[in-house]
């Protein structure tokens, strides 16, 4: 029974000429999301390339300077774009691509593409990740709003009831033919998308295999949870008219203004500080040794002290090149502090978003996509820390060279110094280093399917009974 | 059927019903929240700017009065102090009158930088990308969000259904037969529903226009808001005249609902995202990546150019690397150094700029693809301006930092000082908005073609729901 009515439920969507209409419309828009990102990352992808290859020859070429000149000019890091971004780029239009590694100054990433974007930037970008959080639940609901008031309204689901169907047959019948119509409408696209975005030039995370499958999961979570909050509010409307006006009425709240919503909450809340104060915090610990004439004198004294001399001409390096060094390392914990704050401030933005979650599921995916796919606000930041470890050992490197090297007068390095500094390397992070990130989202969405199913299923069921009745 | 007659009925079916009141009252609670947020950002970015020129004032006038000092009391002055190369002004961009009603990406670009000799056109604005890139990506709930996404919702809910559930509960026989057409009865009737919550929604307008003032010139944000408002009421038209015309079109409420909201969804999300991500690929934003390198290797010729000149100097550590005597000569060389960098960097810079302009102007042309991005634009422009205003002031600031570098730069490289004179001659930065005459100059052509495709949807809608009454009923 259960089989004929899944069958009956297949037979009527395939003559269904909307549902033809969104399976075909679903690949056309998966196809051409997929390609664009494609071609957007590749784009991405040759631009880095070049740029890195243009750096090391601006490095190796700058004649002969004094080491830690050399060191403000410096080089940049540039970020590598996971291949899993042309699926869901995540905030990567709106962080930074490169990173100067200059002397004395932890530097935020510069260059975010959103600022030349221009005033179109501001519209949803059209990514496979976004057809599927948004367009997607527009799609299954307007295939199911109709799944059960659409048989009450016909009558059918009285005489299905007289001719001795069980609710349970019928239900899991309808359930059937749910996943197969959401199936349809998904996985050919999916699949299309995953061929494409499978053939971008980006870097491989290293474990994406995981975090593909990772993706399949939630993304299969949110569909059914979708599908079955849709044959719920179908089942306890009292016609096709309302069921559809209450799908839409979720769907323009959940999915439209709560994100938005949440995101100003955050800002209003937990305001990131103004970037002119940022950069003075960042100023001040940077020329912390600077105006701490005590520490200075403090530690010329130990310096002496340790080397036995009376005074900095005496000493078997150069002092000068020494400070610098000292100054730079003084900072780190200072600018660290900085980071920190912002950072703090970020995350309880984050626990804002993740709070509406539970108002918006869609919010919940776009955290666990974003970060299945390494193109979320954590992965950025994981660039960021590579590029300040790397800073440190560049700056330390030509300090090291002025302090060993300056003590008999101005001295100039040349490009054998400059080939000694090392290209930045960045290894995108693997899941391990999140794990526990995510569990909220995770417990949301996973709580969303369960309470989705078994709202569809005591919907039916009362649905059911009432017609019986 | 009478005007009276229509406000009794809808006072009863929708004004003073469930749905009308929750209609408004999710209006004026959306549009509160969004006034509030607006007006919590601009607050924020004002303190941060006041602080900073203060600041930066209180700097500039002590190196005034240093400078003084010796200029009238014979002071001697120290090697370091009141060099003109030292002189900093502040540069802000300030919120425009209006932009608490839409932050539209404008909070992505920097508002202050501090012009010197010391900067140069490429350096000019540097390290400000320090927000979080998570609600950046959100977008904020302004009230341009509001009129753009939210209010074509709602006039959808409140109205898609005069026509067919009258039909279903054969009230417009009833009307029809008392009034001889249809016609008058739902324009009627829907310009009450619509503009119930379109009311609701200006009184929070323009009461947060008039009350919740972040500007010093109220006539200018006022102006700007009667701008504003008749921007999203031309928006508001557009699908007015397609709810109506949908009306007419189909028989069943929620065919008619499915069909506008199919039309919402392609005009407010699908286009506006298909276009700008074909605007991508077919008119790419010049590389960034590509505009640094590029810099790096006008900066690093620049540097083996001027290596002669600065020679055992450290710009950043002076006190290493100069004497006393030799500060006048690390300021001269530094000073020539910088504006080598900038001759060779500044055809690149321009030549980047450009290549943006004529992007941005040719995909201002994929506005006419939706009403919705042509309402988006011509909204951002009257309120926060949007990414055309920032690049505006990054230009201005240029102007004045070579504004700055000619009065400054004669003396810095004779190895003086300025008189007082000539400091006092030097301008202060102050942005020059664009008037309302040019924003209007700007938005009004792709505005009037929206009006018109609204009042052409009202006219075939009228000419249906006038034609065969039979149809209608």
């Amino acid at each position: 029974m259960i089989a004929a009515i899944a069958q009956n439920e297949i037979r009527l969507l395939s003559r269904n000429g909307v549902f033809v209409f969104l399976i075909i419309t679903m690949i056309a828009l998966m196809t051409g999301a997929s390609a664009l990102s494609v071609q957007r990352l590749n784009t991405f992808e040759r631009e880095r390339s070049a740029a890195e290859l243009v750096d090391r020859e601006v490095w190796n070429n700058q004649g002969e300077r004094n080491p830690h000149a050399a060191a403000h000019f410096s080089r940049y890091a540039f970020k590598p774009i996971p291949g899993l971004a042309a699926f869901d780029p995540g905030v990567t239009d709106y962080a930074g691509l490169a990173l100067w590694m200059e002397a004395h100054h932890q530097n935020p990433a510069v260059f975010r593409r959103a600022e030349d974007l221009g005033d179109l930037g501001g519209h949803s970008g059209l990514s496979p990740a976004w057809i599927l959080q948004y367009a997607a639940p527009i799609f299954i609901f307007l295939v199911l709003f109709s799944a059960v008031a659409g048989e009450r309204e016909l009558g059918t689901q009285k005489q299905l009831i007289a001719s001795g169907v069980t609710a349970r047959a019928w239900l899991v019948g309808k359930f059937i033919g749910a996943g197969f119509s959401v199936g349809a409408i998904v996985l050919p696209a999916v699949l299309l998308g995953y061929l494409i975005v499978g053939n971008s030039d980006a870097q491989p995370l290293p474990d994406t295999g995981r975090r593909v499958a990772g993706l399949s999961i939630v993304y299969g979570i949110y569909f059914i949870a979708i599908s079955a909050f849709s044959i719920g509010v179908s089942a306890i409307t009292r016609d096709k008219r309302t069921a559809f006006t209450v799908l839409i009425a979720v769907w323009a709240i959940a999915f439209i203004l709560v994100p938005r919503l949440s995101g100003s909450i955050a800002g209003v809340l937990y305001p990131t500080p103004e970037s002119i104060s940022i950069t003075d915090d960042l100023r001040d610990a940077s020329m912390a040794y600077y105006i701490d004439e005590d520490l200075q004198d403090q530690l010329q004294r130990s310096v002496l002290e340790e080397y036995g001399v009376q005074s900095t001409d005496d000493l078997p390096f150069d002092y000068s090149g020494y400070t610098l060094q000292y100054s730079e390392e003084y900072s780190h914990p200072l600018f660290a502090e900085v980071y920190r704050g912002l950072d703090e401030t970020f995350v309880r933005q984050e626990r804002v978003l993740a709070a509406a979650s539970i108002l918006s599921p869609v919010l919940a995916l776009e955290t666990l996509s974003a970060g299945f796919s390494g193109t979320d606000r954590l992965h950025h930041d994981s660039f960021r820390q590579a590029a300040e470890e790397r800073r440190r050992v560049i700056v330390k490197q030509l300090n090291d060279d002025l302090t060993q090297n300056a003590k008999d007068g101005p001295y100039m390095a040349d490009e054998a110094l400059w080939r000694q500094v090392g290209d930045f390397e960045h290894q995108l992070p693997s899941m391990d280093q999140f794990s526990g990130k995510y569990a909220f989202s995770i417990i949301v969405l996973v709580f969303y399917a369960v309470a989705s199913v078994l709202f569809g299923y005591v919907a039916v069921r009362s649905s059911q009974k009432e017609s019986a009745a | 059927m009478t005007v009276f007659t229509s406000a009794f009925l809808e006072r009863r079916l929708f004004l003073f019903a469930s749905p009308g009141l929750i209609a408004a009252t999710s209006v004026i609670i959306l549009a509160v929240v969004a006034v509030l947020a607006g007006n919590t950002a601009v607050s924020k970015t004002l303190a941060a700017q006041a602080e900073f020129v203060s600041s930066q004032l209180s700097t500039l006038e002590q190196w005034r009065e240093t400078l003084a000092s010796a200029d009238t009391d014979g002071v001697e002055l120290g090697p370091y102090d009141a060099r003109p190369m030292n002189i900093q002004l502040p540069a802000i961009l300030p919120p425009a009158p209006l932009s608490d009603f839409g932050s539209s990406g404008s909070n992505l670009y920097p508002t202050t930088t501090t012009i010197s000799g010391w900067s140069n056109p490429a350096d000019l604005f540097a390290e400000y990308e320090f927000a979080n890139p998570t609600p950046l990506s959100l977008g904020d709930l302004d009230l341009t969000f509001l009129v753009i996404s939210i209010m074509p919702l709602i006039m959808v809910a409140v109205s898609f259904d005069i026509l067919a559930s009258d039909r279903d509960s054969g009230r417009t026989r009833l009307i029809a037969l008392q009034a001889g057409e249809l016609s008058s009865s739902v324009w009627q009737r829907l310009l009450i529903r619509n503009g119930w919550v379109w009311g609701a929604f200006c009184i929070v307008a323009l009461v947060s226009a008039t009350i919740l003032t972040t500007t010093a010139d109220i006539a200018e944000r006022l102006h700007s808001c009667a701008i504003w408002l008749l921007a999203a009421l031309i928006y508001g038209s557009f699908w007015f005249g397609l709810i109506a015309l949908i009306g007419t079109i189909f028989r069943k409420g929620e065919t008619v609902a499915s069909a506008l909201f199919a039309a919402w969804a392609t005009f407010v999300l699908a286009l506006p995202a298909i276009g700008s991500a074909f605007a991508e690929a077919a008119f790419p934003p010049p590389s960034r990546l590509a505009f640094l390198s590029e810099m790096r290797q006008g900066e690093v010729a620049a540097i083996r150019d001027t290596a002669g000149l600065t020679a055992g100097f450290l710009a950043d550590h002076p006190e290493l690397t100069v004497s006393d005597e030799g500060v006048p000569a690390f300021y001269s060389s530094n000073f020539l150094a910088n504006l080598e960098a900038d001759r060779r960097t500044a055809p690149i810079l321009e030549s980047f700029n450009t290549s943006r302009e004529k992007r941005s102007e040719l995909i201002n042309l994929l506005q006419y693809l939706s009403p919705a991005m042509i309402a988006d634009r011509a909204l951002t422009e009257v309120s926060s301006g949007g990414s055309r205003r920032a690049m505006r002031f990054q230009h201005q600031a240029r102007e004045a930092l070579s504004t700055l570098h000619e009065r400054i730069g004669p003396a810095v490289v004779a190895k003086q000082r300025i008189s007082i004179a000539e400091f006092d001659e030097i301008p202060p930065f102050r942005f020059q908005q664009l008037t309302i005459r040019e924003k209007l100059t700007s938005i009004a052509p792709p505005l009037i073609y929206l009006f018109l495709i609204s009042a052409m949807i009202i006219g075939i809608a009228s000419r249906r729901l006038s034609g065969s009454l039979e149809n209608q009923i």
